[in-house]
């Protein structure tokens, strides 16, 4: 007879009808005895009930929740205040900087286009790049990689020899 | 043998009730909700109603005394009501529910210091056994005193498993949900707790 397997892995084994897990049960008499514990135990869980919560747990329930404002009103509510929290902030801030917030917007989308301009022009002097002179470009990108991946685990390595020579 | 082999092997209906995924259309409680969402108070009794006794239930075997188990179940649909508007609709609401007890049970029980020993015997007297009444001869009432003795000594955890899957028929998947596991290690912790609980009670038979 074969070494018994750990009984978790033979139950749940054979109760995916794993034919050596069930051969194992049928000859190994230790292994049987307590699959027949485990199901003997599963059988009189399985007979347990919840009990009756107490007779006026509802009515205590529905008391206690007559207390609170409807989940729509609170919702509503919710919604209300952080609106009413957002204006006050943006009316406060408006007094605070003399009126200079209202100029936040303009210069935020002055700054996208700014940059919408650099990307476009960065995409173009690459594309331009690439057109006449693809093979250069990725020699030198390949090795930019390349040297700065020894460069950083050079360091990498000099800071551990630091770290372990250090007191 | 073979009878005992055969025990083992999962039914097609278990199989099927494991792998049910529930769709919108099967959820249950789903028109009570939308009514209590918009404020039918009526409505969220009848979804107490409905859910009150596993809740209270779950909540009993984790806390183990009646008091803080009907207080946290009371808090539990408190809190349920309140935040109704988070609930996902796609999802079963008695395991919504069961989640939001189960948290505030083990919230509970971080805060307790020490284990009262006078709770487990309050706890006999509220846990009854399912089909006592009719199968009173099936199971004696001292082995079912015995074996709720040896499900106090377990851990909060140990309990909550088997309760979930033993007493309140749920699948992996549901239990994995309330207890936001991954389903695959549902199957593990309840046999952990089975076999601790098996090495319990055989502990008990000795003494």
């Amino acid at each position: 007879m074969n070494a018994c397997p750990e009984l978790e892995t033979l139950l749940v084994a054979a109760a995916e009808h794993d034919a050596e897990a069930l051969a194992h049960l049928r000859t190994c008499p230790d292994c049987a005895f307590l699959a027949e514990e485990h199901r003997q135990l599963e059988k009189d869980l399985f007979r347990l009930a919840d009990p009756l919560p107490p007779v006026d747990f509802v009515q205590t329930v529905m008391a206690r929740l007559a207390l609170e404002p409807a989940p729509a009103r609170v919702e509503i509510r919710t919604g209300l205040s952080i609106l009413a929290v957002t204006l006050m902030g943006a009316v406060l801030a408006f007094v605070a900087t003399h009126g200079k917030i209202g100029l936040l917007g303009t210069r935020a989308a002055s700054a996208v286009v700014a940059w919408r301009n650099l990307f476009f022009g960065i995409s173009e002097a690459l594309a331009a790049i690439w057109s006449t002179a693809a093979v250069p470009m990725v020699v030198t990108m390949a090795g930019l990689i390349v040297v700065s991946t020894l460069g950083l685990r050079r360091l990498a390595a000099h800071r551990v020899v630091e770290a372990r020579v250090r007191p | 043998m073979t009878t005992l082999l055969s025990s083992w092997l999962p039914s097609p209906a278990a199989l099927g009730s494991i792998l049910a995924e529930p769709t919108t259309e099967t959820v249950p409680y789903r028109t009570e909700v939308r009514a209590a969402r918009r404020g039918d108070r009526s409505a969220f009794e009848a979804l107490v109603r409905s859910v009150q006794r596993p809740v209270y239930g779950l909540c009993l075997r984790l806390l183990r005394t009646e008091a803080e188990a009907a207080e946290v179940a009371q808090e539990t649909f408190l809190r349920a009501y309140q935040h109704l508007g988070r609930y996902d609709e796609s999802k079963p609401f008695d395991l919504w529910v069961l989640a939001i007890a189960r948290n505030l049970c083990l919230d509970l029980l971080r805060r307790r210091s020490r284990v009262h020993t006078q709770d487990v015997d309050e706890m006999h007297e509220a846990l009854p056994s399912g089909e006592r009444s009719q199968e009173e001869g099936v199971i004696a009432a001292e082995e079912h005193r015995s074996l709720e003795t040896a499900l106090a000594t377990l851990g909060s955890d140990d309990r909550e498993v088997l309760a979930l899957y033993y007493v309140q028929k749920r699948t992996t998947k549901e239990i994995a949900q309330v207890m936001g596991v991954a389903p695959g290690t549902i199957m593990a912790r309840l046999f952990r707790a089975r076999e601790k609980l098996r090495r319990q009670m055989k502990t008990e038979d000795a003494q």
